[in-house]
C-alpha cells in the first residue's frame, strides 16, 4: 500500500486534489458562491474547474472577506428566495391590481382612462388583463374596455417582416435558419441572454461582429421581435432579470424610437421536461411571460405568446414538434411564422 | 454510476482502492466481488438479484458438470450445458427482447456472454470449473467491465483469481490507462455528441446534404471514442487491480475493408461469436455455401445482440452484405489496394452506423435521402447549416481523425514512462475533468439553447 505513494502519478493526483479542494472550499462562500456543488458526489474542486470557465480564478479569492470576521455569506438561491418573500406584499398588491382590471365596474380600469394613453402606465392595466388568463379572448374586452387607443392585431402577409428585426437565443436562430424569412434581419445566437445582451458581439452586419447596440445603431426597423428569457433561468432572480429585461427594451426603444417593439413570451418545453426539471420548467416560464406582458402598452410595445401556437393541453410544447424538448425541429419553425402573421398590427394611417 | 463521473472517480474508486489494498490477499477477490456488487447496486438496485443469480447458477451448474477428473464428456454433461445455457439466454431473451421489461438489466448483454462462455468450455474441458465460488463471482461481477465489456474468457483471469501482484510501475500503467480513456470519452465524444444531437434537434427532413455527411462522419468518431474510452478505462482499472483485460478496439478506422474493421472494433465480441458459433458451425471450411450461411447466422446474433429494434436488423443485414461481397469477390483487391481500401471503408462504415444511431426505421430513410439527395426534398432546409456546425466542431472532427490513426498512440508508447508522458497524462486529466465539471451543472451541454 505505501509503496504507491512512491509513484508521482499517485502522489501529483492526490497533491492537485487536496490542493484544489482547498482552493474550492476556501472559494465556496467567496468567488465560488453563485456555483454549486453536491459534495456527496462531487469534489470541491469542481467549483475551481467551472469558475474557470467563466475567467474566475482561484487567484481571485476575496482574501480580505476570507479573514475578516463576516457573517456567513447566503448563497445566492436563498437570497433570491428571501428577496422574493421580502418582496411579496408588493407582489400580491401588483396581482391584485392586475386582477382587479379583469371585472368590469372595478375602479382600476377606470382609473386606466383616466390616466389616459400616455405611455407605460396607460398600458398597464390592459396588459394586465392578459397576464392574468393570457389567453387572447380576455385580451380583446380588456384593450376594448380600457382605451380605444390599444391597437388590434390583424393578419399580415410575410412581406410584413421585410422591415422587421428579429433578437433573440437559439429559438431565434431556428427561426432565422428554418422560418424562411429571408429578408428579415436576425441578431441572434445560441445561449444569448439579457445579461450578455448589450456586450457580446453576437450580431453579423455587413459581414462583421458587432454589438447589438452597435447593430441597432446602423438601421432602422420598422418592427423589433424579441424573445430571451430562457437561459437566464437558474441565474439569479426573476427580479433581477427583469430589471434586465426592461432596461433592454428601453434600449431598444431609445435606439429604434420608431419601430413597434414585439415582445415575445418564452417557448416553453415540453411538459414532460418541465416536470422533471427543477430550473426549466413552465412555471418558471409562466412567471416570467407574466411579468413580461406587464411591459407591453399596447400601442407601440406589444406582448405576443407563440405558446398560443405550439403547445398541447398540457401547457406544454407539443411533443410532436420537438427532438430536445426545447427547440422546435427545422421543419415546424412554420408554425412560428404563422403565428406571428396572426399578429400583425395595422398601420397607423390606415 | 460510469466511470466517466466524479462519483466514480473521485469518491467509489479512490475509496475501494484504499480499501482493496489495505486487505490481506486472501480477502481481495472477496473485497472486489462485494465492490462491484455495490457499484452495480447504485447503478441498478432492482436488478442486482438477477446478476447474483446469473451468479449462482453458472456457478452450480459448472460445478455439477465434472464430478471427478476422469468423468468424460456424456449426456449428463451435455444436458447441464444446455440447462445453463437455456437460463443464461432465457433471461436475456425475456429482459431484452420480449418487450414485457421496459428497461434492460445493466450489462446483461455482457456478463451473459461472459457466463456462456465459461460454461461451454468448462464443457469443452478447456478450463475446470471454479471451485470458489466467490472467485467465479469476482470474475462474472468484476466492476471494470461489468456494463460495457470488454467480454473476458474466464481462461484469461483464471490464474490471477488465485493471486496477483501489482508493482508500482503496473499501477501507475493502469492509472495512466484509465486517464487516455477518461479523455476519450470526455474531451472527444461527449462533446462531439453535441453535433448529433443538434442534427437530431432539427429534424433529419431539414438538414442539408453536407451536413448529413458531417453527422454521419461525427457519429462515427463519437460512437468510437466513446466505446473505446470505455474500454480503456476498463483495462486502465483491471490493470490496476493486477488483471489483464484484453484491448477491444485495434484501430478500426484505418482498416480496408470491413471485414478487417470488425476484426479490429469490439474485438471481444467478435471473438465470441468467432469461438463460440462461427468455428462450432464449420466457419469457412465447409466451402462457399455454407460459409455464407455461417455468416447469417453470427450476424443476425450480432445484431439481435445490440437490440430487438428494426434498426439493429437494417445495421446487421448492411454488414452481412458487405462481408459477403467482399468474401465472394473483392476482398483481395480491396487488400492490395493502397487507398481504395480506405476509401471504401470510409464511405461504407458511417452509413452503417446511421442506422446502426436511429430507432426509427422510417427515420433512417429519411436521414438516407439527405445523404443522397436525388430524390428533391419537402422540408425546409438551409443549405449553409454546415458553416456553423464546421465552425464549431472542424477542430474536434480533426482531433477524432487524428487519434483514430495508430500514430498518437506510438508516440505516447514512446513517451510513455517519461517526463513527457507524466507531463501529458497530467494534461489530460487536468482537461478531462474541466469538461466534466463543466458539464454537471451544466445540464445543456448537449441542449444549450
Amino acid at each position: 500500500m505505501k509503496n504507491f505513494f512512491k509513484s508521482k502519478m499517485v502522489v501529483s493526483i492526490l497533491a492537485g486534489w487536496f490542493l484544489l479542494s482547498g482552493v474550492g472550499y476556501l472559494g465556496k462562500d467567496n468567488i465560488y458562491q453563485n456555483y454549486s456543488v453536491d459534495t456527496a458526489k462531487s469534489p470541491y474542486f469542481v467549483l475551481v474547474f467551472q469558475g474557470l470557465r467563466d475567467h474566475i480564478y482561484p487567484w481571485d479569492i476575496k482574501w480580505k472577506e476570507l479573514f475578516e470576521y463576516y457573517p456567513k455569506q447566503t448563497p445566492n438561491h436563498v437570497l433570491a428566495k428571501e428577496l422574493e418573500e421580502a418582496q411579496e406584499p408588493d407582489g400580491k398588491a401588483g396581482n391584485a391590481q392586475a386582477s382587479g382590471e379583469n371585472e368590469p365596474g372595478t375602479g382600476q380600469p377606470g382609473t386606466g382612462a383616466e390616466t389616459g394613453n400616455s405611455g407605460l402606465e396607460a398600458g398597464q392595466p390592459g396588459t394586465g388583463t392578459e397576464t392574468g388568463n393570457s389567453g387572447s379572448e380576455a385580451r380583446q374586452p380588456g384593450a376594448e374596455e380600457t382605451q380605444t387607443a390599444r391597437r388590434k392585431f390583424v393578419t399580415v402577409e410575410e412581406d410584413y417582416f421585410e422591415n422587421a428585426v428579429f433578437i433573440g437565443d437559439s429559438r431565434t436562430v431556428g427561426l432565422r435558419d428554418y422560418g424562411g424569412l429571408d429578408k428579415t434581419d436576425f441578431f441572434a445566437t445560441v445561449g444569448m441572454n439579457v445579461y450578455d445582451l448589450w456586450t457580446d458581439k453576437f450580431c453579423e452586419v455587413n459581414g462583421e461582429k458587432v454589438t447589438l447596440e452597435e447593430a441597432l445603431s446602423a438601421k432602422q426597423y420598422g418592427k423589433v421581435y424579441f424573445q430571451i428569457g430562457i437561459n437566464e433561468m437558474g441565474r439569479g432572480t426573476v427580479d433581477g432579470f427583469m430589471e434586465k429585461y426592461a432596461q433592454s427594451v428601453e434600449k431598444i426603444r431609445e435606439l429604434q424610437p420608431e419601430a413597434l417593439i414585439f415582445l415575445q413570451g418564452i417557448m416553453k418545453v415540453t411538459t414532460e421536461k418541465s416536470n422533471a426539471d427543477s430550473i426549466f420548467n413552465n412555471q418558471g416560464i409562466q412567471e416570467r411571460n407574466e411579468r413580461i406582458a406587464q411591459l407591453a402598452d399596447g400601442i407601440t410595445v406589444f406582448y405576443i405568446d407563440v405558446n398560443e401556437a405550439v403547445c398541447d393541453e398540457t401547457g406544454g410544447l407539443r411533443v410532436d414538434l420537438t427532438f430536445d424538448n426545447l427547440h422546435l425541429y427545422g421543419s415546424k419553425y412554420g408554425i412560428w411564422v404563422d403565428f406571428l402573421k396572426t399578429r400583425g398590427i395595422e398601420d397607423e394611417e390606415s | 454510476m460510469v466511470f466517466s463521473s466524479f462519483e466514480f472517480l473521485f469518491r467509489f474508486l479512490p475509496v475501494f482502492l484504499v480499501i482493496y489494498y489495505l486487505t490481506p490477499k486472501k480477502w481481495k477477490n472477496l473485497v472486489l466481488f462485494a465492490a462491484s456488487i455495490v457499484f452495480y447496486t447504485v447503478g441498478e438496485a432492482e436488478y442486482v438479484l438477477l446478476l447474483l443469480a446469473s451468479v449462482l447458477v453458472n456457478y452450480f451448474f459448472g460445478r455439477a458438470m465434472y464430478q471427478t477428473p476422469e468423468e468424460g464428456r456424456g449426456k449428463k454433461q451435455l444436458l447441464l450445458l444446455l440447462a445453463a445455457l437455456g437460463y443464461d439466454f432465457g433471461m436475456l431473451f425475456f429482459y431484452k427482447y420480449s418487450g414485457r421489461m421496459d428497461k434492460l438489466p445493466l450489462g446483461i448483454s455482457f456478463y451473459t456472454f461472459q457466463s456462456a462462455a465459461y460454461i461451454i468450455d468448462v464443457y469443452r474441458g478447456v478450463i475446470p470449473a471454479e471451485k470458489s465460488l466467490i472467485n467465479f463471482g469476482t470474475y462474472l461481477t468484476m466492476f471494470p467491465q461489468l456494463i460495457a465489456g470488454p467480454i473476458i474468457n474466464y481462461s484469461e483471469v483464471r490464474l490471477k483469481m488465485n493471486g496477483r501482484t501489482v508493482t508500482v510501475q503496473q499501477f501507475e500503467d493502469g492509472l495512466k490507462l484509465l486517464v487516455i480513456g477518461l479523455a476519450s470519452k470526455v474531451i472527444i465524444a461527449d462533446r462531439i455528441g453535441m453535433l448529433w444531437n443538434n442534427i437530431q434537434g432539427i429534424g433529419f427532413e431539414s438538414i442539408s446534404t453536407v451536413l448529413a455527411w458531417m453527422g454521419a462522419f461525427a457519429y462515427s468518431i463519437q460512437l468510437y471514442f466513446d466505446f473505446l474510452g470505455y474500454s480503456l478505462m476498463a483495462m486502465g482499472l483491471g490493470a490496476m487491480l493486477g488483471f489483464e483485460i484484453p484491448r477491444n478496439f485495434f484501430h478500426p478506422y484505418i482498416s480496408k475493408s470491413v471485414s478487417e474493421f470488425w476484426r479490429r472494433w469490439h474485438i471481444t465480441l467478435g471473438r465470441w461469436f468467432r469461438d463460440y458459433v462461427y468455428i462450432p458451425l464449420g466457419g469457412n471450411r465447409k466451402g462457399k455455401a455454407r460459409t455464407m450461411c455461417n455468416l447469417l447466422v453470427v450476424w443476425a446474433l450480432t445484431a439481435l445482440w445490440h437490440g430487438a429494434s428494426g434498426n439493429y436488423l437494417i445495421w446487421g443485414a448492411s454488414l452481412l452484405v458487405l462481408l459477403m461481397l467482399e468474401k465472394l469477390f473483392f476482398l483481395p483487391y480491396l487488400e492490395k489496394s493502397k487507398v481504395v481500401g480506405h476509401l471504401y471503408l470510409l464511405f461504407v462504415v458511417p452509413l452503417t452506423w446511421v442506422a446502426f444511431a436511429i430507432p426509427d426505421v422510417k427515420q433512417i430513410g429519411v436521414y438516407f435521402t439527405r445523404l443522397f439527395p436525388f430524390f428533391g426534398t419537402a422540408g425546409a432546409i438551409n443549405q449553409q447549416d454546415y458553416l456553423r456546425y464546421l465552425k464549431d466542431f472542424l477542430p474536434l472532427l480533426l482531433l477524432g481523425i487524428l487519434f483514430a490513426t495508430p500514430y498518437p498512440a506510438a508516440f505516447y508508447k514512446a513517451v510513455q514512462r517519461k517526463w513527457l508522458g507524466n507531463v501529458l497524462i497530467a494534461g489530460l486529466l487536468g482537461l478531462s475533468i474541466y469538461y466534466l465539471a463543466i458539464s454537471t451543472n451544466n445540464p445543456f451541454l448537449y441542449f444549450n439553447f
